[in-house]
């Protein structure tokens, strides 16, 4: 529940982004669905591929091989372009909010105290490349999902619903955040300032002149096992609630392709049908799982501090 | 932007025998868990097979039963198929434990060598590139030692299944054998490189205008310097996203020529129409692994040749480092020091790239004696710092410390005798440990010291002396800015008390508070000190004022004789507003 409540965040990020660079984001939402219409040609034309091979004619084969490497060719062509235009959305994003805070800073006059303050919002600036990259990519999974669930229902409505209901249950074995967790980002933080000592020879001057060298390293071995530790629990834990809701969605579709067999012996299904239905039944499985947590992970993160970034 | 052909990384012998350094200097720290993963491998590739040639039986016997070809055998295929796909499963969950564990435990062995190395390697060779190429392997140390294990690791597997499917269908042989013929046109008709022309990262920019001292200007001297860098920035991200264009129409281009490469054989080949259904699926699933090769290849390739410049400096750290250790921990044995000290420098000069930088500088300190030198910026206070601690060999003239030249000292020696202040850092620790740089302080005398000037600062935190200073901290506790500012020149100052030492030299710290001139004379009673400052003001409090200019001595006397001089020393006195 308390990841849902943060996805009311995601209207801060799309309204900066559509400010700041209108006709990017209008690319975008264009690319991720051209994209997934051809992921969606591409099912077809190999459930078309199998249905032909059955009936052994050749002549239509090479016809639909030529149409698949067209498609596969124009897939490659918008995974490019959406690469490109959310490089290009960052790249406007972190130009307008470095500046926005670089003139809060030149209007200030007690910069010196304010050190720490302006290092975390750098740290937050340069984590909006990961966050839009995120944005984007859960709406291309987003995008994916609604393609194939729409095929899929015009192909088989009950393998949908199996499908879907396997997603939901992945959901389902979540974890509260644990202590492990919730101190992680704090503990990054003071490993990645103690390592930052044995690269900055300004820092390396002062412990060599003091010493020290032996202390600071016992310090930052200490705190970057105590890290490791906990690094290597929580992914243990996730893996472990994970692979919970895998195996879920995982027996949801095994049944789906009983259900799909069972039809298929009833002459109610096609033979190519079934193939594309079990590739691209796991498929939007796992574009939907991805397109949800992607979102879940952005949120868990995002905490843009939008009153200080914005403003201009 | 794009070039010519290049040198083949396999043709160069000595990176080849840097990576072959690092691959087992990776594999030495975590042999247990790479080998286990490298386990993993022959499992992986073992149910790879067998799910491919299930489901090709499963594949055949649907099409037999379209054919009317009523038979059972389809039930049981589709029972190994549900237990070999429940298998790969299991699989999965376990190498990706096994690969998150391996990468973290590369990744601490890896940084640890790298703690150790910084900490004993010359100062005077951390130049800023050489700096910022540590810090770029302090972040990579996961995905460099990761690369290493992951060639092995995707080699053993691709091995195991070609040689599993050559001997269960000796007829994918061809086909094994046309997709790595693609391959091979890809990677030696296509190997155009091109050249990322972004010289400057962006997080330049971002560095730039977030950095206090650049935006502690004036906001005439703050726009300029906003403009100036947002062409910079676009410029950057333009170059960038050339590249990128370029790259993935080039990435493209491969794939295209892989895929033809690959379907000409299938309708090119006069066994067509004796293929199955099945032997269809092994044959993309096939082609499949020699594309998801090629891209491994490449990106290994890539990574191989961006960090061959990194992997030679961590080499030439780790081999330096424990020189430099070794010849210190000799020192220490050879040398002793009289108790009886005295500073004093004999026509000492220092150049860089042969230009003249300490010219001709002479003085002597008597032991209790107070001297401040002052310098305007440029006038080479810290490379005469530097000098005198035995950072930087004078190339003539000497510098000693108790008739011993500073650069012949032990770090041990130096540190017993000077304690020194130049650039201090706040430390992400307790404020104890700020002062002490240890766990538990050794000196009780000198801790009591300390602590009686501190404890008024810290009796409303509630950790006393064992408090973090971070900026949670700050929050929970109202620290003003007033105060956080007072108590970390405490801190600092006690950096220096603390040791205990005869000398202090101390580069004067920024917006250094008016109150520690009163304590000044209390707190360095019997100490010798040397203190560089920008201020001529701050001359007003020692024995004795030295004037630095462009790395010459330029007036020497006390306070009040320069001021009636009225020479260089006035006029910089008068120029920073400070009392005639």
């Amino acid at each position: 529940m308390n990841d849902l409540k943060r996805i009311r965040k995601l209207p801060f990020l799309i309204r900066e982004l559509l400010q700041t660079a209108p006709l990017t984001g209008v690319l975008i939402l264009f690319t991720a669905l051209l994209k997934a219409g051809c992921y969606l040609g591409l099912i077809y034309f190999l459930q078309s591929f199998i249905e032909i091979l059955c009936a052994k004619d050749t002549f239509s084969l090479l016809g639909i091989a030529i149409s698949l490497i067209i498609l596969f060719f124009l897939f490659s062509l918008t995974s490019l372009m959406l690469n490109i235009f959310t490089k290009l959305a960052s790249d406007a994003l972190t130009y307008k909010f470095s500046t926005n805070m670089a003139k809060k800073n030149l209007d200030s006059s007690s910069i010196d105290s304010k050190e720490d303050l302006i290092e975390e919002y750098q740290r937050r600036i340069e984590a909006l490349t990961r966050d839009i990259t995120l944005v984007v990519l859960g709406l291309q999974a987003l995008c994916n999902t609604l393609a194939i669930g729409f095929y899929l229902f015009y192909l088989f409505p009950l393998a949908v619903c199996i499908l879907f209901s396997g997603v939901l249950l992945n959901m389902v074995p979540t974890k509260s955040k644990s202590s492990t967790t919730k101190e992680q980002p704090r503990k990054t933080e003071r490993v990645n300032k103690l390592t930052a000592l044995f690269y900055s020879p300004d820092s390396l001057l002062e412990i060599k002149l003091f010493a020290a060298g032996d202390f600071f390293q016992q310090k930052w071995y200490h705190f970057e096992e105590t890290l490791f530790k906990a690094e290597i629990k929580a992914n243990e834990e996730d893996l472990f609630f994970k692979g919970q809701g895998d195996i879920l969605a995982l027996l949801t579709y095994l049944v789906s392709l009983v259900v799909m067999g069972y039809y298929f012996f009833q002459d109610k299904l096609t033979f190519g049908s079934i193939i594309a239905i079990g590739i691209s039944g796991r498929l939007l499985q796992k574009e939907a799982i991805e397109a949800l947590r992607t979102y879940f992970y952005l949120f868990r993160f995002l905490n843009m501090p939008s009153k200080h970034l914005s403003e201009s | 932007m794009l070039r010519g052909r290049k040198k083949s990384i396999f043709a160069d012998k000595k990176a080849i025998k840097t990576y072959l350094w690092f691959f087992e200097f990776c594999f030495e720290g975590t042999k247990k868990e790479s080998l286990k993963w490298l386990g993993l491998a022959i499992i992986e590739s073992f149910v790879f097979v067998s799910q491919l040639f299930i489901t090709k039986a499963l594949l055949n016997s649907l099409l037999c039963f379209l054919n009317d070809d009523a038979s059972k055998e389809i039930l049981y295929w589709f029972g190994f198929f549900v237990l070999i796909l429940t298998g790969e499963f299991i699989l999965d969950l376990l190498v990706k434990k096994t690969i998150f564990t391996l990468k973290k435990q590369q990744g601490l062995y890896l940084k640890s060598a790298l703690v150790e190395a910084a900490k004993n390697y010359p100062l005077e060779k951390f130049t800023a590139e050489f700096s910022n190429n540590t810090a770029w392997l302090f972040d990579n140390s996961e995905s460099l030692t990761y690369t290493t294990t992951e060639i092995a690791h995707d080699g053993l597997f691709y091995l195991l299944v070609f040689l599993g499917l050559v001997l269960l269908w000796p007829a994918s042989l061809r086909y094994i054998l046309f997709s790595l013929l693609g391959l091979t046109v890809v990677l030696i008709f296509l190997p155009v490189n091109i050249k990322n022309a972004a010289n400057k990262p962006k997080n330049y920019f971002l560095k730039l205008l977030l950095e206090p001292n650049q935006l502690n200007k004036t906001n005439v001297k703050g726009e300029y310097l906003l403009e100036k860098h947002r062409k910079t920035y676009w410029q950057s991200c333009k170059a960038e996203d050339i590249y990128l264009l370029q790259t993935g129409f080039l990435s493209i281009l491969q794939e295209m020529i892989f895929l033809g490469f690959s379907l000409s054989l299938l309708f090119g080949g006069r066994s067509f129409t004796t293929l199955s259904l099945g032997d269809i699926f092994i044959f993309i699933k096939t082609v499949t692994i020699g594309y998801n090769l090629v891209i491994k290849a490449k990106a290994n390739k890539k990574t191989a040749q961006f960090s061959k410049l990194f992997l030679t400096q961590l080499q030439e750290m780790l081999e330096q480092a424990k020189i430099s250790k070794e010849t210190e921990e000799g020192d220490m044995v050879i040398k002793q020091i009289s108790e009886q000290i005295g500073l004093e420098v004999k026509n000492l000069n220092y150049f860089y790239d042969n230009k003249s930088v300490l010219n001709e500088i002479n003085f002597k300190i008597k032991p209790g004696e107070k001297v401040a030198i002052i310098g305007a910026k440029g006038s080479r206070k810290t490379t005469l710092i530097k000098n005198l601690l035995g950072i930087y060999k004078p190339q003539t003239g000497t510098i000693s410390l108790g008739g011993i030249p500073t650069y012949q000292l032990t770090l041990a020696q130096r540190t017993k005798y000077v304690a020194v202040l130049l650039r201090p850092a706040k430390y992400p620790l307790s404020i104890k440990e700020n002062i002490t740089f240890q766990a538990t302080p050794k000196d009780d005398k000198a801790w009591e010291l300390v602590t009686n000037k501190l404890n008024p600062l810290v009796k409303n935190l509630p950790e006393g002396l064992e408090t973090i200073l971070t900026q949670n901290t700050i929050k929970e506790f109202k620290l003003t800015n007033a105060l956080l500012a007072k108590l970390w020149q405490s801190i600092i100052l006690a950096r220096l008390l603390y040791r205990q030492t005869p000398i202090v030299v101390c580069d004067e710290p920024q917006n250094l508070n008016p109150d520690f001139w009163q304590h000044f004379p209390s707190l360095f009673k019997t100490k010798t000190v040397l203190w560089f400052s920008e201020s001529a003001a701050s001359g007003l409090f020692f024995d004795r004022v030295l004037l630095l200019k462009a790395g010459r001595i330029v007036e020497v006397g006390t306070y009040e004789k320069l001021v009636k001089l009225g020479g260089e020393y006035a006029t910089l006195l008068k120029a920073q507003g400070g009392k005639m």
